[in-house]
């Protein structure tokens, strides 16, 4: 009986059954958080391994948007008075934080920075991504202008412009060529055959010529159409107007300013030994009678009829209410034709083949006090931070 | 005496057999519980080794990709000792300079060598005569590297060990970091590979 109520008291529980599955779960438990935290950990480690990519992506679109930004200006003349100073960048949209589209909690702060120095020829830039979970990644560049270009082996700036071709024995070609060669550069980039600021005027150029006459206008290739031409963020014509009053306040020499007219005899218009800035103020024809040719920069301030032997290396600003460039005779530019209208009536034969050697003639004329010519800028050195 | 060993109805205690079978049902219950756990034990230490390895070889590669991509860097825009900011490029060697202080020359400390060492079965970084181990457990042909010239052909090389015969003309240099998981059970290999850009060659600059 005694044996019995002390059983009773011990409610009824025989063995070590609890503290076995206290033991049991203990370890299963030991187990579980054991394994929690170690994948846990490796989360951790993979979301910031995640993360940190996002940023450094960051940074580099941030790189790449401050690059196009400057290009899209039609490129650069000095880092220092255009880029590398608080208001211009600025004005470029740099300096604050810009998120990355589509991708709300990824953000990019892109800057200049002042040391090393910045030059009119290069300086540094340094973008710092930023992800979620306090990633950051900080990327820098080097950039420089190495030398100027054009659009369009026939870049013409203006909007709503209007485009004019008759004959066909006109080959204007975007392909970049040496000074006086007559093939391109192996290897050479190029640019576009005629370009326009957008694609409405493009497609307003190509619709001027007619079928014979679409491949006389060669270059980089433009998907759909035989003709090389297309829209390109070249200067606009607020910014030709500043490159010619900057090109019109150099010295005389190398600024050759004369008044508009007739151009007859043998003119000679710079030489690729010794090129110059020659301004015509006004309407400007080059008549057939003689043999003209000319170096470096020459800028009309007008319209710019052509209708004798002309053999140019280096740029034509055609500025002005007329704004026709008119071919009737034998001629020959190597370089580019910066111009506000188009209309080539060809009767002997013209040819404008676009030569970066040329612009860079143009824009190292001796005598010049600064460069004239846009460039477009390149990465020369990339770093971490 | 009789009735003291008469027992209550439901409390007669256990029998011999009764204990020797239930004895028996432990001894199995325990020994599985045992084994179960031990394989859900090694299991996770295997996992865990297994993370370690594939960590150490990320990080491992996250370091020498970034060292090589920086191969070549001239910050001042010129640099005549440089050279190609790659040298000696082996299928298990390479070394990478750039000029990292700016001042236009390459310093002793400037020039990185990665290597296999198999003895000591490492991956090791040199700088400026100093070796340290930048991570172990490489089996043997546990790190490779593989050089790619701009239109993606394998870069020519010659000589005995094979090296690259025109550093200048590698862009893109493939890592291989293979790693053995050091607590693993059984041998246990993590590999993890990585494309890395030299982004200071003219291919990568001009990607504007």
């Amino acid at each position: 009986m005694n044996d019995m109520t002390s059983r009773t008291a011990t409610g009824g529980e025989r063995g070590s059954s609890m503290v076995l599955v206290l033991l049991v779960l203990f370890a299963i438990l030991t187990l579980g958080v054991a394994g929690l935290s170690s994948a846990g950990f490796g989360i951790t480690l993979s979301n910031n391994y995640r993360t940190g990519t996002q940023a450094e992506q960051a940074a580099e679109s941030g790189l790449i948007h401050a690059v196009k930004a400057m290009n899209n200006t039609g490129g650069v003349i000095s880092f220092l008075t255009e880029v590398a100073n608080t208001s211009s960048w600025n004005t470029l949209g740099m300096g604050t934080s810009l998120t990355m589209p589509s991708y709300s909690n990824i953000q990019y702060t892109v800057n200049y920075l002042n040391t090393p120095a910045p030059t009119a020829t290069t300086m540094w830039i340094t973008s710092t991504g930023q992800a979620p979970g306090s990633s950051q990644r900080t990327i820098n560049e080097r950039l420089g202008i190495l030398q100027p270009y054009s659009c369009g082996a026939i870049d013409l700036p203006n909007s709503g412009i209007s485009a004019n071709f008759n004959g066909n024995n006109f080959s204007v070609d975007g392909n970049d060529y040496a000074i006086g060669a007559t093939t391109p550069t192996a290897g050479s980039t190029g640019t576009l055959g005629i370009s326009t600021r957008t694609q409405t005027d493009a497609d307003t150029v190509v619709g001027a010529l007619s079928n014979q006459q679409q491949d006389n206008v060669a270059g980089i290739p433009v998907t759909g159409q035989v003709a090389s031409v297309g829209p390109c963020t070249g200067p606009s014509p607020t910014r030709l107007q500043s490159i010619v009053s900057t090109a019109l306040s150099q010295p005389s020499p190398p600024v050759v300013s004369l008044p508009g007219g007739n151009v007859t005899g043998n003119t000679t218009l710079g030489t690729v030994a010794s090129p110059q800035i020659t301004y015509y103020d006004g309407d400007t024809t080059i008549k057939a009678t003689g043999n003209s040719s000319g170096s470096g920069i020459l800028i009309v301030n007008g319209g710019l009829t052509i209708q004798g032997n002309l053999d140019f290396t280096g740029l034509i600003i055609v500025l002005g209410t007329t704004q026709i460039t008119t071919v009737t005779g034998n001629a020959t530019v190597y370089g580019a034709i910066w111009t506000t209208d188009l209309s080539l009536t060809v009767g002997g034969s013209a040819a404008v083949r676009y030569s970066s050697p040329s612009l860079a003639l143009a824009n190292s004329i001796p005598g010049l006090t600064q460069p004239l010519l846009p460039q477009r800028v390149q990465v020369l050195a990339w770093s971490q931070g | 005496m009789t009735t003291a060993r008469s027992r209550p109805l439901g409390a007669a205690g256990f029998t011999m057999l009764e204990l020797l079978v239930a004895t028996a049902i432990s001894l199995v219950l325990g020994a599985a519980g045992f084994f179960f756990f031990r394989a859900q034990l090694m299991s996770l230490t295997d996992q865990s080794a297994g993370l370690d390895a594939i960590e150490g070889s990320r990080a491992a590669l996250d370091f020498m990709a970034n060292d090589i991509r920086l191969a070549g860097l001239k910050p001042t825009g010129s640099c005549a000792t440089c050279g190609a900011g790659l040298s000696g490029a082996q299928a298990t060697t390479i070394t990478v300079a750039w000029d990292a202080n700016s001042n236009g020359t390459l310093d002793a400390n400037e020039s990185i060598t990665y290597a296999y060492n198999s003895s000591s079965k490492a991956v090791t970084r040199t700088v400026n005569g100093t070796t340290t181990t930048l991570i172990s457990n490489v089996p043997s042909g546990g790190l490779s590297f593989q050089y790619l010239q701009s239109d993606g052909s394998a870069a020519a090389m010659s000589g005995s060990p094979a090296t690259v015969t025109t550093p200048a003309n590698v862009t893109t240099v493939l890592v291989t970091v293979q790693v053995q998981a050091a607590k693993a059970t059984s041998p246990w290999n993590t590999t993890i590979s990585s494309r890395v850009t030299l982004r200071n060659r003219a291919s990568a600059l001009a990607r504007l």
